[in-house]
C-alpha cells in the first residue's frame, strides 16, 4: 500500500459529500425529466467513485472487472423489455 | 490390484459417521446429499403427476375434488421445477464432476456449498410443509391477483420455501463460476475445459443473475399478502401484469438452467461413445453463453394473450426465434460428432441420443409457441404442456440419467447391470413419448391445460397419455433399484471404465477425498478421442476386472 | 497479519482472487435482487408521475440527507480500516470499524425514526393508509400508495442489508480488539467492506429515486 493512498480516500470522500450537495441543489430547480438524468448521472459518478477506490476496482484483474459490470448490463436487459411493454400499451389504467 | 482396491482410502469409506456426512464440506459428499435429497424430491412430484394422470383417465372428473386436482398439478410443478430440475444436474452432477473436471481439490466456496444444501433443504420442507397444511392451488407460477388476493391456500408457506431454495441455487452458481475462473489445474485453458464446465458456468450466470428476481418478486408478492402492502393490486393502481414480467425474467431462463448442464452431460457422452472428438468445440462453448444471455431475453413469449402490448408481443416473439440459434447449433455439432465416429450403444448413449431426439422436438415446437400468431390458439393448452415436458423431461431428466449412468462407475466404484439400464433406458423413452405425444394432438384440438374434467372427444388421447404415463412410472423406478443393487452387487469399476478422457478419469474410483492423489494433473487438450484405438474396450472387459461381487 | 491458505487453495493468490470475486459475483447477484424491485418502481412512477411526486414530497429531504452522509462517511471509515489493517495496524482498524458500525446505526436510527413518523401519518401501505395532502386539499393523486409501498419495500431491503453488514463487523470487530487470538485476515475485512460498499451504493441510486422527485414544485 503507498503511504499517500489515505490521502486519495479522503479526497474521493470529499468528492462524494461535494456531489451529494450537487444532487440535493439541483434537485431544489425544476428541470422536468432532466432532473432524473442528472440526479441518476451523479449517483453514477459517485459509485463509481466508490467502486474504483474504495473497493479497488482500479487494481483488481480481468474477471472482478467483468463481474462488476455484468449486474450493470444485465438491469437494463430487464428495464427495456418491461417498458417495451408498458410504453406502447394502448390502454394504461388511469 | 484387488487388494489394493478393497483398502484404499476414498471419499465414501474415509469417515462413516453420520456427522461427518452433514458437516461435509467436500464438494463430492455435497453432490452425493443433493443426490439423494433430489431423488426424494423428484419422487414426490412423480406420484402427483401419477395421481391426476389417473383422475384424467376419464372425462368427468371423478377420482379427485378439482380443489385437489388443483394442488396436485401446482404440487407436481413447484416440487420438480424448484426442487427437482433446477438443482438436478448442477447440483449433484456439477458439484461432483466440476472440480474434477478442472483438477481443483474442492469448490473454491466448500462451507457456502454445504450451506446451500441446508438451505435447499429448509426450503423444500417448508414447501412440503405448506402441502402437507392444506395445499397450494396458484399452479407453480404464483399469478397474481390470484396468489394474491384470491387464492385461500398456503401461498405464503410454499412462496417462502421457493424463496428460501432460490438462494442455495445462487450460492451454487456462484461456486461454479468462482471455481472455473479461480481453480483450473495448470495447463487448463479456457478452450481445454470439457463443455460440462461451458454448459455449467453459464448456467452459474443464470443462477446468479436471475434467481435474485424471482427471490425478490415472491418477497413482494408474501408481502402483499401478508400485509397488504398491494404492489400488483389493481385496486391501488398496480398491475398483476408486472408480476409475470418478474416471474418470467427468471422462469424462463430458468429452463436454460434445466437444460443447460444436459447438453453439458450429453456434449460429454456423445464423443466418448462415438469416440470421436467433439465437432465445433467453440461453437459449442459460446452457444452456452449465447443461450444463457438470449434466454433472458425472450420472457414475454409467456405473456402473449395476457394484456401486454401487441408490439412487445413482436419483439419478444422474434427474440424467442433467436434462441433456437445457439440451440440447433449444439445439435448440429452433436450430429457432426456421431459422423463416422465408432458408436457404441451404451446406456449413456441411448439416454444421450434420446435426449438430442426429444429436445429437437421440443425445440421446434417451442417455435410454434414463439410465433405470435400460432401461440394465441395453442396458449394455455396440452401442446404447451407437451412442448415444455419434451424439454424439461425429454432434455432434463434424459441429460440427467445419463449423466447420473455416465459417471456412476466413478462416483461409486461400482458398475450397473448393462443389459437392465439399456432395457429401461428404452423403456423410458418409449413411455415418454406415449405419454406426451398424445398432449400435442389434445392440445391443438383445443384441450386447456389445469383442468380436471374434459369433453368424451379427448379420452383416447388422454387414456393414450396416462398408458404412458404408468410405463414412465415403472421405467423411472427400474433404476433407483439396479442402482441401488449395484451398490452392493455392481462389478467394480476400474479408473476408467468406458475408457474416457477427461481429468475425473484418471483417479481411481470412487475418488479419495482430495480428488488426486498423485498430486495436481497437468491438463490438456479436451477430447482427445480418435475412433480407430479401442472400440472393443469402450464396455468393461471382464477380465479386467477379476473381483466379481464385493464383500 | 497472518493470511492462512485454506486446504483446498494452492495459494494465498488464489484464495484473494476467489474471495474477491466470490464477492463481486455475489453482488452482480444483489444487482439484479434490489433490480427486481426498482424495475417495479420504475415502471409505476412512468404510470403515476404525479402520485410518486406527491409522495416524494412527505419524505425528509433533509433527514434523508444527513443519512445519505452519514454512509457515505461510513464507506470512508471501512476503506481506511482495510487500509490500516494492510499496513499492520490491527487497534486502528478495528477502531475504524467500531465507527463504521457507529455510523451504521445511527443510520438505522434516523430511518426508524422516519418510519414511525410514516406510521402516524398513515402513510404506510395496507388498510390503515390514508393520504391526505395538506397543501391542496382535493383528492390524492393515483399511485400515492404504491410509492409508499416501493419506499418501504427499498429501505426496508437496504436496512435488511444494512443489519447483515453490522453483523458482520461486529465479529471483524470483536476479533480485532480482543487481547489474545488471532486477528482477522485482512481478506475478510476487505470482502465484508465490499459489501458494505454495496450496500452504500444502492443508498446512493435510492436517495435520489425516493428523496429528490420534482422537490422543486
Amino acid at each position: 500500500m503507498a503511504h499517500d493512498s489515505t490521502r486519495g480516500l479522503y479526497l474521493v470522500f470529499v468528492a462524494l459529500l461535494l456531489l451529494l450537495a450537487a444532487t440535493v441543489l439541483v434537485a431544489q430547480v425544476d428541470w422536468g425529466v432532466l432532473n432524473v438524468a442528472v440526479a441518476l448521472s451523479v449517483a453514477g459518478i459517485k459509485t463509481a467513485l466508490i467502486a474504483l477506490f474504495f473497493m479497488h476496482l482500479h487494481s483488481e484483474r480481468g474477471s472482478v472487472h467483468i463481474y462488476s459490470l455484468v449486474g450493470i448490463f444485465w438491469l437494463p436487459l430487464l428495464l427495456v423489455l418491461i417498458f417495451a411493454d408498458y410504453v406502447t400499451r394502448a390502454q394504461v389504467s388511469g | 490390484m484387488t487388494t489394493d482396491h478393497r483398502t484404499r482410502r476414498n471419499y465414501l469409506n474415509a469417515n462413516y459417521s453420520i456427522w461427518s456426512w452433514l458437516f461435509t464440506t467436500d464438494h463430492k459428499r455435497v453432490g452425493i446429499l443433493y443426490l439423494l435429497s433430489v431423488t426424494f424430491f423428484f419422487f414426490i412430484g412423480g406420484a402427483a403427476a401419477v395421481l391426476f394422470r389417473l383422475e384424467l383417465m376419464t372425462p368427468r372428473g371423478d377420482l379427485t375434488l378439482p380443489e385437489t386436482y388443483n394442488k396436485l398439478f401446482t404440487l407436481h410443478g413447484i416440487v420438480m421445477i424448484f426442487f427437482f430440475l433446477v438443482p438436478s444436474i448442477p447440483a449433484v452432477l456439477g458439484n461432483f464432476f466440476l472440480p474434477m473436471m478442472i483438477g481443483a481439490r474442492d469448490v473454491a466456496f466448500p462451507r457456502l456449498n454445504l450451506a446451500s444444501w441446508y438451505i435447499f433443504i429448509t426450503g423444500g420442507l417448508f414447501t412440503i410443509w405448506a402441502i402437507v397444511t392444506g395445499g397450494v392451488d396458484t399452479g407453480w407460477t404464483f399469478y397474481t391477483p390470484y396468489s394474491s388476493t384470491y387464492g385461500n391456500t398456503n401461498v405464503i408457506a410454499a412462496a417462502l420455501g421457493v424463496f428460501i431454495a432460490g438462494f442455495s441455487s445462487i450460492l451454487t452458481g456462484l461456486n461454479f463460476i468462482v471455481t472455473t475462473h479461480t481453480m483450473r489445474a495448470p495447463g487448463m485453458r479456457w478452450f481445454r475445459l470439457p463443455l460440462f464446465v461451458w454448459a455449467h458456468y453459464a448456467t452459474g450466470l443464470i443462477m446468479v443473475l436471475g434467481t435474485p428476481v424471482l427471490a425478490v418478486t415472491l418477497l413482494l408478492l408474501i408481502l402483499e399478502r401478508a400485509l397488504g402492502i398491494g404492489i400488483f393490486d389493481p385496486a391501488l393502481g398496480g398491475d398483476p401484469i408486472l408480476f409475470q414480467h418478474l416471474f418470467w425474467f427468471y422462469s424462463h431462463p430458468a429452463v436454460y438452467i434445466m437444460v443447460l448442464p444436459a447438453m453439458g452431460v450429453v456434449s460429454e457422452i456423445i464423443t466418448c461413445f462415438a469416440r470421436n472428438r467433439i465437432f465445433g468445440y467453440r461453437f459449442i462453448a459460446f452457444s452456452s453463453l449465447a443461450i444463457a444471455i438470449l434466454g433472458f431475453l425472450v420472457w414475454g413469449h409467456h405473456m402473449f394473450v395476457s394484456g401486454q402490448s401487441m408490439y412487445a408481443g413482436f419483439v419478444f416473439s422474434f427474440l424467442s426465434m433467436l434462441v433456437a440459434v445457439p440451440s440447433a447449433i449444439k445439435v448440429f455439432n452433436w450430429t457432426a460428432t456421431l459422423y463416422k465416429g465408432t458408436v457404441t450403444w451404451s446406456t449413456p448413449m441411448l439416454y444421450a441420443l434420446g435426449f438430442i431426439g426429444l429436445f429437437t422436438m421440443g425445440g421446434l415446437t417451442g417455435l410454434f409457441l414463439a410465433t405470435l400468431a400460432v401461440d394465441v390458439h395453442v396458449h394455455d393448452t396440452y401442446f404447451v404442456v407437451a412442448h415444455f415436458h419434451y424439454i424439461m423431461v425429454g432434455g432434463a431428466v434424459m441429460g440427467y440419467l445419463g449423466g447420473v449412468h455416465f459417471w456412476w462407475p466413478k462416483m461409486t466404484g461400482k458398475l450397473y447391470p448393462e443389459n437392465w439400464a439399456r432395457f429401461s433406458a428404452i423403456l423410458i423413452f418409449f413411455g415418454f413419448n406415449l405419454t406426451f405425444f398424445p398432449q400435442f394432438v389434445l392440445g391443438y384440438l383445443g384441450m386447456p391445460r389445469r383442468y380436471h374434467a374434459y369433453p368424451e372427444q379427448f379420452q383416447v388421447l388422454n387414456v393414450m397419455s396416462s398408458a404412458g404415463a404408468s410405463i414412465l412410472g415403472v421405467a423411472y423406478l427400474l433404476p433407483l433399484g439396479y442402482l441401488i443393487w449395484s451398490l452392493r452387487y455392481g462389478r467394480r469399476a476400474g479408473r476408467n471404465p468406458w475408457r474416457a478422457t477427461g481429468l475425473e478419469w484418471t483417479t481411481p474410483s470412487p475418488p479419495p477425498t482430495e480428488n488426486f492423489p498423485d498430486g495436481t494433473p497437468i491438463a490438456g487438450d479436451a477430447y482427445q478421442y480418435s475412433s480407430v484405438d479401442d472400440w472393443d474396450l469402450v464396455l468393461p472387459a471382464p477380465e479386467e476386472h477379476p473381483e466379481e461381487a464385493a464383500v | 497479519m497472518t493470511m492462512s491458505v485454506a486446504h483446498h487453495f494452492d495459494d494465498v493468490e488464489q484464495q484473494k482472487h476467489a474471495a474477491t470475486l466470490g464477492m463481486w459475483v455475489f453482488l452482480a447477484s444483489e444487482v439484479l435482487f434490489f433490480g427486481g424491485l426498482l424495475a417495479g418502481y420504475a415502471v409505476y412512477r412512468a404510470l403515476y408521475p404525479e402520485g410518486f411526486a406527491a409522495g416524494s414530497r412527505h419524505l425528509d429531504l433533509w433527514l434523508g440527507t444527513l443519512n445519505t452522509a452519514v454512509l457515505l462517511t461510513s464507506s470512508l471509515t471501512v476503506a481506511l480500516s482495510v487500509e490500516a489493517i494492510y499496513s499492520g495496524n490491527r487497534r486502528r482498524a478495528g477502531y475504524l470499524l467500531a465507527f463504521t458500525i457507529v455510523l451504521g446505526i445511527a443510520f438505522l436510527t434516523v430511518k426508524g425514526f422516519e418510519y414511525a413518523h410514516k406510521y402516524h401519518e398513515h402513510l404506510v401501505p395496507g388498510a390503515h393508509f390514508q393520504f391526505v395532502d395538506h397543501a391542496e386539499g382535493d383528492a390524492p393523486p393515483q399511485g400515492v400508495e404504491l410509492f409508499f409501498s416501493c419506499y418501504f419495500a427499498l429501505t426496508g431491503l437496504h436496512a435488511v442489508h444494512m443489519v447483515i453488514g453490522i453483523g458482520l463487523f461486529g465479529v471483524l470487530v470483536f476479533e480485532l480488539l480482543r487481547e489474545k487470538g488471532n486477528a482477522p485476515s485482512p481478506l475478510r475485512i476487505e470482502v465484508a467492506g465490499l459489501y458494505w460498499h454495496f450496500v452504500d451504493v444502492v443508498w446512493v441510486f435510492l436517495f435520489p429515486l425516493l428523496y429528490l422527485i420534482h422537490v422543486a414544485e
